[in-house]
């Protein structure tokens, strides 16, 4: 029997890619050969299973194991390609108050038995659903992107996980979207300026990229694609997770030549 | 003449305020006349206060009224040593014992309702109030004295002090000092970035102009942190200053 490590992905803010984080983080993980289990909590506005490429395999789901319609390897649905990558949905028929903080835990607590890594997807707020998802969580994985408003937001959740901090070994920082053209033209927070406010670990460091809208409709992970710089963040991000230190990607050596001559003139 | 009914239960002796309306001009000398009547007997005692829900409220708002009591028993050689509303203690809950330790919890507004923060502790309090910590986004520290924060107070904190604020970190949130109208309290940081600014009822808008000259977000100078000057806040003329703080 395992006892795998609950991981919450979080930020507070809505659209800043937690959900494409946690299928990203999960796919990397599982392709690694650990066992994942991706669990959605964003209870009534699903969104993990068609990023994942599921949402036609769904069956059960979460709110079904806690209610004990099913039980959880009925809901746990596999992935197309990797088979030690599962997905527990979210119901999307109920809403954040169909389940509480303990049952969730639960939950989790017989997911890591399951499997090495447990993903939880946060939905964005500090409500119920915010509380449920880090309920029975190990590591926390804020997600920010460069932007005061999410920024400000990431704050408040990391102030109310720091209220929690006994229940967490770690708490730490993934920075998405980053544009190093307008970085380098000072017109969007730099990678120091936003640590220098969180004041937290950085565990990844992810480009803007329109291969991520590509992979989201398409319903495969980025990770799994070899030679996309994002896909090669999530890959990294994964392997920090399990303790290797890899070296953080230079955001300056990735932007063309016509992104230079775009941030000289900006 | 004496109205305002003294009681005892078992944490002592209280003088029961319910039936006043202590933010009535009146009840001052009301107050005043009744702590000279019963100082005869209660001097060298110390006695608790009993007051309205209401009373509450407008004590934690105007710490004046708060002051007034105080100096009126304090002037009659009696120590205040709790303020009580109707139902319950207002102050003499752990947070507030925590604080007299130089402890601090932070409290998010969010999870304290209203009479929670009513925090009104006279004679235990230090002076200063220590803070080791970041105050993120979302926290909010209420004191009746000075505050030290070693640590940054990031963007929609809030430190509302009564007397002055200082900061071993970067401001970038709400720092209210003076905030019962003290005009002569001082903000200083080692390093201001915040928009607004308030000091007793003045308020600074310092506005992003400064920044936007060079580009919204200026990459920091490496290693010129350390010879950074910090920075004074205070009103000059009836105007929110900001100067270099030379100690």
């Amino acid at each position: 029997m395992v006892l795998g490590k609950v991981v919450v992905v979080t930020s507070g803010k809505g659209g800043v890619g937690k959900t494409t984080t946690t299928a990203n983080i999960g796919a990397a993980l599982a392709s690694i050969g650990k066992s994942v289990c991706v669990m959605d909590m964003d209870i009534g506005l699903r969104n993990l299973d068609i990023l994942m490429g599921l949402e036609n395999r769904v069956v059960y789901n979460l709110v079904d194991v806690i209610e004990g319609t099913c039980k959880i390897k009925q809901a746990i649905v596999k992935d197309k390609k990797l088979p030690n990558l599962c997905l527990l949905p979210a119901a999307q028929t109920r809403d954040k108050t169909a389940v509480n903080a303990e049952q969730v835990k639960a939950l989790v607590e017989e997911l890591k038995t399951m499997f090495d890594f447990v993903l939880v997807d946060c939905p964005a707020g500090i409500e119920s659903g915010f509380q449920n998802s880090i309920s029975g969580a190990d590591k926390a994985v804020v997600v920010v992107t460069p932007e005061m408003s999410s920024v400000r937001d990431a704050d408040r959740i990391i102030g109310l996980l720091e209220a929690r901090m006994d229940q967490f070994e770690s708490v730490n920082l993934i920075i998405n979207r980053l544009k190093p053209g307008l970085i380098e033209a000072h017109q969007m927070m730099s990678v120091e300026d936003i640590t220098e406010i969180l004041a937290l670990d950085l565990i990844g460091l992810v480009p803007d990229d329109e291969d991520v809208v590509i992979s989201t409709n398409k319903g495969e992970p980025l990770a799994l694609t070899q030679n996309k710089s994002a896909g090669q963040a999530y890959r990294n991000i994964a392997k920090r997770l399990l303790g290797e230190e890899v070296p953080f990607m230079d955001m300056n050596k990735r932007m063309g030549f016509m992104g230079r001559i775009k941030a000289i003139f900006a | 003449m004496s109205k305002i009914p003294i009681r005892k239960n078992k944490k002592g002796t209280f003088l029961d305020l319910t039936k006043e309306n202590i933010s009535e001009f009146e009840f001052k000398n009301t107050f005043a006349d009744f702590t000279e009547e019963i100082s005869s007997f209660l001097s060298g005692s110390s006695v608790s206060l009993m007051v309205s829900h209401e009373d509450a409220r407008k004590i934690d708002e105007h710490s004046s009224l708060l002051e007034m009591m105080k100096s009126e028993l304090n002037r009659n050689n009696i120590s205040l040593t709790t303020i009580m509303s109707e139902t319950k203690e207002i102050f003499n809950d752990e947070a507030s014992r925590a604080s007299a330790e130089r402890h601090y919890r932070m409290k998010n507004e969010t999870e304290a309702p209203v009479e929670d923060k009513e925090l009104i502790d006279t004679s235990e309090l230090p002076e200063t109030l220590y803070v080791e910590a970041n105050l993120r986004s979302g926290q909010l520290i209420r004191y009746p004295g000075n505050v030290f924060i070693m640590g940054d107070i990031n963007p929609s904190a809030e430190v509302i002090a009564a007397g002055d604020i200082v900061v071993w970190g970067a401001l970038r949130g709400i720092a209210h000092a003076g905030a019962n109208g003290n005009t002569n309290a001082k903000i200083v940081a080692m390093d201001i970035s915040a928009g607004q600014i308030r000091i007793a009822n003045q308020v600074r808008d310092i506005g992003k102009a400064e920044k936007q000259k060079k580009g919204l977000f200026q990459q920091k100078d490496k290693g010129k942190g350390d010879s950074r000057t910090p920075e004074l806040v205070k009103i000059e003329n009836g105007e929110i200053i900001v100067t270099r703080f030379f100690g």
